[in-house]
């Protein structure tokens, strides 16, 4: 942010127009990162300072929506939210069941996937979550988080499985129709969304948080609200 | 994306009332040539090695990342969720240049990439950061790095 950069002012310092989440500029290409780099590294030798500059390329804007999706897959979402946990774990298996070749394939032509944070498997990971629509508070499957911070890292990797599987598919980018894609067509994105309610309707203070903030991306958010 | 007039509404709001450290003086040092600099990155992506510990809500510690640890081994456990994530899940140098400042060095537009990196989540307040940052820099210091590139997310 500039502002916060003129704020706090630093001895050197890029401004740079890209959105948050991609300060290099754009993913796979190694010569605009390279340009934004040496952009940055050449203020070590500016002879005074404070410096902020501002970086002059800009890249292309990530938000598609007025192109409508581009994502190939309908899920056919149910219009009605998913009633109690059998309902939602019968959907959610069975979607992750229909991505899982196309996450396979991703992370074997990449060599590399951002899923993983949590430490658990996605099977894991699903149970964490189906096991937040039943009458009791599940136990934290990892010893050392709480089940609020299990729920958070996983419902990144999550989202993480999601992303991968549809990168690996043909006609696809990483832009914001994939997370618009994830939050309005996909079975998980309903139960995440219900999730949070299940949680704000908690009395556990960690959970309360964790809906309240740590689920939803304000910017979806905004647009069910009508604010975006 | 990064111009406050794009941001959505909530987000913006709370962008804008962001309550920032000031600083009395202004620290200025000069040094090597590029050529011969020493290249460490610090990111507040929340990166860590993968099965390192993650990430928690209200984080002010940091995780070693080895300079030689591949892409494949990286992972992100940062607590927002308002930030875009797809071009990290595609290319880990759009928040970690790590190939980048390789590609410098064998071109010898920097000397050399540190031995080691570090990362933060940048959600904590900075000033719960501090510390850890004045512990890390003799470190930076003894891996004789003479240039950090602060990369936020």
């Amino acid at each position: 942010m500039r502002l916060h950069t003129e704020l706090t002012a630093p001895p050197r310092a890029l401004w740079v127009p890209f959105e948050l989440g991609r300060p290099l500029g754009i993913p796979g290409d190694a010569a605009f990162q390279t340009r934004v780099l040496e952009a940055t590294l050449k203020l070590l030798e500016a002879p005074a300072g404070p410096i902020l500059e501002d970086y002059p390329e800009d890249a292309p804007a990530t938000d598609t929506q007025d192109e409508g999706m581009s994502c190939p897959i309908n899920f056919a979402r149910p219009d009605v939210p998913l009633e109690g946990a059998e309902a939602v774990a019968a959907n959610l298996r069975s979607e992750i069941g229909r991505l899982q070749p196309w996450y396979d394939r991703h992370l074997a032509e990449q060599g590399r996937t951002a899923f993983g944070s949590s430490t658990l498997s996605i099977d894991e990971i699903t149970e964490s979550i189906i096991g937040m629509f039943g009458d009791e508070l599940p136990a934290s499957p990892l010893a050392d988080l709480s089940i609020g911070e299990v729920l958070r890292l996983a419902v990144e990797d999550l989202k993480a499985f999601y992303t991968e599987s549809m990168l690996a598919q043909p006609g696809t980018s990483p832009n914001d129709s994939l997370v618009r894609w994830f939050w309005e067509n996909t079975v998980a994105g309903q139960v995440l969304l219900d999730l949070k309610q299940i949680c704000l309707d908690s009395q556990n203070e960690e959970l309360v948080l964790l809906g309240n903030v740590f689920l939803v991306p304000r910017s979806h958010v905004d647009r069910m609200t009508g604010d975006g | 994306m990064a111009r406050l007039s794009e941001m959505p509404p909530s987000l913006k709001s709370v962008l804008e009332n962001l309550e920032c450290p000031r600083f009395d003086s202004a620290p200025w040092v000069e040094g090597p040539p590029l050529s011969e600099r020493r290249v460490a990155i610090i990111s507040t992506a929340g990166l860590q090695e993968r099965g390192d510990r993650p990430f928690t809500v209200g984080a002010a510690d940091y995780r070693v990342i080895s300079g030689d640890t591949p892409a494949a081994d990286i992972v992100m456990s940062h607590v927002s969720t308002n930030f875009d994530r797809t071009g990290f899940q595609y290319d880990i140098n759009i928040a970690f240049p790590i190939d980048r400042l390789r590609e410098m060095a064998e071109q010898g537009t920097i000397g050399s990439v540190a031995r080691y990196h570090y990362s933060f989540m940048g959600a904590t307040a900075p000033e719960d950061m501090a510390p850890t940052v004045e512990f890390l820099a003799p470190i930076l210091k003894q891996d004789n790095v003479d240039a950090v590139l602060l990369v936020p997310i």
